[in-house]
C-alpha cells in the first residue's frame, strides 16, 4: 500500500487517473470555473455563507445513529450510521448542489443545468435553483423517467424544466452525454451541476470537497461518542461521491475503508455496474478512471437495481484509491441488497436508499469478521423513492 | 503527415469531407469513401464510432450508434482506410472520440494507422493539456495530431495549438455541435483571423456547413472547409445504397464547386 495523493495537481489528476478530456469549446469554462472553485475553498465568507445555508436550510449536522438489531449489530459489534438521509430533499446529493449552486451565483451564471439518473441529484439542484432563484433544466433519460415519476413531478413543482433523453438506454450515462450537450451550446451563462465525482477537472474534487462535510462531522460526533477513530468505513459507491466525502477527512488515519459497488445481476457485461471491481482504465466523461468498456474501448451499459449505481464510470479520486490500495472495493448483487433493505429496515425502523442498502448488505455478508469492531458507514440516502421497486421486487 | 501538407501546399481551398465507418453499412462505407474523392473531396476524414459521441448532433449520434450495431470498430475504421489507400492518394485523417485510441493503446494504433496510410488524426475529447503521450507516439509514425480550436478559445491558446499541432487547424464554427446551425461569423472569424496572422497552419472551417451556399459564404476567410453532417443526412435520408451514392456525388459537387470558386 501507498500513501494515495491528497490533492489533483494543476490538471486535475490523482496519480495517473482524472484529467480534463472534454471538447475545446469547453475548456476556458473548465479553467475560469477551476479558479473560481479554488477561490472559494479558502474564502471564509463563502464557507461561512454555505455553513449557514446548510445549518438553516438543509438540517446538518446531520446525525450519528447507533444501530441496535441489524446483523448483530448493538452487541457483537459498533455499527454507527451517518444519517445522510436526513437531509433535506433525503440525500446526500444537496451538500453538493447548494455548493455548486451558490458558486454559479457568485460567478454571475445565470442558467443551472444538471443530469439525473434515479432523480435524487435532480431533485437536490432543482431545489438548490428554486432556492437561489435561478432557472433549471435537468436531463434525464427516459427509462428513468418512466421508473422515477414522483422524482419528475418533484422537479417539476420545484420549476425545473425536465429533458427527456432517449438515447442509448436511456438511462444516466446519456443523460450526462446531453447535459454536455447543452454546456457545449450554451457555455457562456449556463453552470453545469454535476452529481457526482466524476466528469472533468475541477468536478471531481469539487463535488468531493463539498461532501467532505459527510466525513468531518462523522470523526468528530464518532470520535466524540466513542473516545477513539473507528476501525471500518463503509460506503457505496456508483459514481463515488458520498464515499468520496467520507473517506477524504480519514486519509491521514490508519482507519480501514470499503467501497461497496453494485454488483447487479451477475459478473458479465451488462449485468453490474462494479467499474473499480470488473473494468479498466478508460477515458470517459472527462476523466481517465476505471470504466465498463469493451475491447474496442466503447462504453459498456451498466446495471443496477438502485438507479444511482447504475453508472459504467467511477470518480478518478477512486480509481487512485483502488490503486494505492487505500480503500478496497467489494461489490453486492441486487438480490443481497433488496434483502439487506428489508431487514435493515425491519431491525432499525429505518427505510434506506437502495443505493446505501448496498453497504448495509456487505457489512451483513461480513458480520462475522466484524466481530469486536467499530464501524461507521455512510447511509447516504432514504428510501422512500424505492417504494415501487420494493414493491415490484416482492413477488 | 506527407500527403497532407501537399495538399495545402496546392493552390486553391480545401474541401473535407466526413465520413462515418460502418455507415450505413459496411461496404457501402467504402463506395461512398470512394465517390466521395472522385466529386471533389481534397481530403478525406473517417469518423470512428464511439458510444457517447458528446460533441455530435442527433445526425452524427445515430450514425455512429448504426455504425457500432453494424460491428464497426477501431480496427475496422483502420482496415478501411488500408482498403481506400490502395487505390487513392488523397489525405486521410480519422476521427474519434480518444477512449477507443486509448484503449488500443496510443503507440500501437499510430503504428497500425501509419501502415494503413493515415495521415492523421482528429480528437474532440483530447485537449491540448492531455494530448502529450498521443502526439509523441504519432510523430513518430509521421501522423498529424490536428488540433481544434473554438469560438471560445482566447487568442493566447489559439497560437499555442498551432504550435502545439500540425497539418492544419480545425476551427469549430460556434459553441454548438456537428449539426447546428452557424449563427454568426462574429464568433469564427476573429480567431481564424488571429490563427491567419500566426501563419503557422493552414485553417480550416467546420460545423453548420450544409450547402454550397454556406461554404461560398466562409471559404474566404480560411483555407478550407469540413462538412459532415450534412452529407450524413443525405445518406440517411437516401432511399437506397445506389440514391446514397448519387445524393453524396451531387452535394459534393455543389460543395467542391462552391469551395473552388472561393
Amino acid at each position: 500500500m501507498t500513501s494515495p495523493v491528497r490533492e489533483p495537481d494543476a490538471r486535475g489528476f490523482f496519480g495517473t487517473f482524472g484529467g480534463r478530456y472534454m471538447p475545446e469549446v469547453l475548456m476556458p469554462a473548465l479553467e475560469e470555473l477551476g479558479k473560481a472553485f479554488e477561490e472559494v475553498r479558502g474564502n471564509a465568507a463563502f464557507q461561512g455563507e454555505l455553513r449557514t445555508v446548510m445549518e438553516e436550510y438543509s438540517g446538518r449536522p446531520t446525525p450519528l445513529t447507533a444501530c441496535r438489531r441489524y446483523a448483530g449489530a448493538g452487541e457483537d459489534f459498533v455499527l454507527e450510521l451517518k444519517r445522510e438521509d436526513l437531509n433535506h430533499t433525503g440525500a446526500h446529493k444537496i451538500n453538493n448542489t447548494l455548493g455548486q449552486v451558490m458558486l454559479a451565483v457568485r460567478m454571475g451564471k445565470t442558467r443551472i443545468i444538471a443530469e439525473t439518473g434515479a432523480g435524487q441529484h435532480g431533485v437536490a439542484t432543482a431545489t438548490a435553483a428554486a432556492l437561489f432563484g435561478l432557472p433549471c433544466v435537468v436531463y434525464m433519460g427516459v427509462e428513468d423517467i418512466r421508473r422515477q415519476a414522483l422524482n419528475v413531478e418533484r422537479m417539476k413543482l420545484l420549476g425545473a424544466e425536465v429533458f427527456p433523453v432517449d438515447q442509448g438506454a436511456g438511462t444516466l450515462k446519456d443523460a450526462v452525454n446531453e447535459a454536455m450537450r447543452d454546456w457545449v451550446r450554451n457555455v457562456g451563462g449556463t453552470f453545469y451541476v454535476l452529481g457526482s465525482a466524476v466528469g472533468p477537472h475541477p468536478y471531481p474534487v469539487m463535488v468531493r470537497t463539498f461532501q467532505s462535510v459527510i466525513g468531518i462531522e462523522a470523526r468528530e460526533q464518532f470520535t466524540q461518542r466513542h473516545g477513539t477513530l473507528p476501525d471500518l468505513l463503509v460506503a457505496c459507491v456508483g459514481g463515488g461521491s458520498n464515499a468520496a466525502g467520507l473517506f477524504h477527512p480519514f486519509l491521514d488515519t490508519s482507519v480501514q475503508m470499503v467501497g461497496i459497488e453494485a454488483g447487479g445481476t451477475g459478473d458479465d457485461p451488462g449485468r453490474h455496474g462494479s467499474s473499480l471491481g470488473l473494468g479498466s482504465p478508460g477515458i470517459f466523461h472527462g476523466s481517465l478512471s476505471y470504466v465498463l468498456q469493451n475491447d474496442d474501448g466503447q462504453i459498456v451499459t451498466a446495471h443496477s437495481v438502485s438507479a444511482g449505481l447504475d453508472y459504467p464510470g467511477v470518480g478518478p479520486e477512486h480509481s487512485q484509491w483502488k490503486e494505492s490500495g487505500s480503500v478496497a472495493y467489494y461489490r453486492v448483487s441486487d438480490g443481497e441488497a433488496l434483502e439487506a433493505t428489508r431487514g435493515f429496515t425491519r431491525d432499525e425502523g429505518i427505510l434506506p436508499a437502495l443505493e446505501a442498502a448496498h453497504a448495509l448488505a456487505w457489512i451483513f455478508r461480513e458480520r462475522e469478521g466484524l466481530a469486536g469492531k467499530k464501524v461507521l458507514m455512510c447511509l447516504s440516502g432514504r428510501g422512500d423513492k424505492d417504494m415501487e421497486t420494493l414493491l415490484e421486487g416482492r413477488v | 503527415m506527407d500527403r497532407l501538407d501537399r495538399t495545402f501546399r496546392e493552390p486553391g481551398k480545401k474541401l473535407i469531407i466526413y465520413l462515418t465507418a460502418g455507415y450505413p453499412s459496411p461496404g457501402a462505407d467504402e463506395e461512398l469513401a470512394h465517390c466521395a474523392i472522385e466529386a471533389g473531396a481534397d481530403i478525406l476524414e473517417l469518423g470512428f464510432p464511439f458510444s457517447d459521441p458528446v460533441a455530435d448532433g442527433p445526425l452524427i449520434q445515430e450514425a455512429s450508434r448504426v455504425a457500432l450495431e453494424n460491428g464497426m470498430s477501431l480496427r475496422g475504421t483502420l482496415a478501411l482506410a488500408g482498403r481506400i489507400r490502395k487505390r487513392k492518394d488523397t489525405p486521410l485523417i480519422l476521427m474519434g472520440y480518444v477512449n477507443p485510441v486509448y484503449r488500443m493503446g496510443y503507440g500501437t494504433f499510430s503504428q497500425r494507422a501509419a501502415d494503413e496510410g493515415v495521415d492523421g488524426i482528429i480528437v474532440p475529447d483530447l485537449p491540448m493539456e492531455e494530448s502529450g503521450p498521443l502526439k509523441g507516439d504519432l510523430h513518430r509514425a509521421g501522423i498529424s495530431l490536428i488540433p481544434m480550436a473554438a469560438p471560445t478559445t482566447p487568442p493566447a491558446r489559439v497560437e499555442r495549438l498551432l504550435s502545439s499541432g500540425s497539418g492544419f487547424l480545425y476551427l469549430v464554427s460556434m459553441t454548438g455541435l456537428t449539426g447546428d446551425a452557424i449563427a454568426s461569423s462574429a464568433d469564427w472569424k476573429p480567431v481564424a483571423a488571429s490563427a491567419r496572422d500566426m501563419g503557422k497552419l493552414p485553417v480550416c472551417l467546420g460545423f453548420g456547413i450544409r450547402h454550397g451556399r454556406d461554404a461560398a459564404e466562409v471559404v474566404g476567410d480560411v483555407n478550407g472547409v469540413v462538412v459532415g453532417s450534412a452529407v450524413t443526412r443525405v445518406i440517411m435520408e437516401a432511399g437506397s445504397p445506389d440514391a446514397a451514392l448519387r445524393s453524396v456525388d451531387e452535394l459534393i459537387r455543389e460543395l467542391a464547386s462552391a469551395v473552388n470558386s472561393g
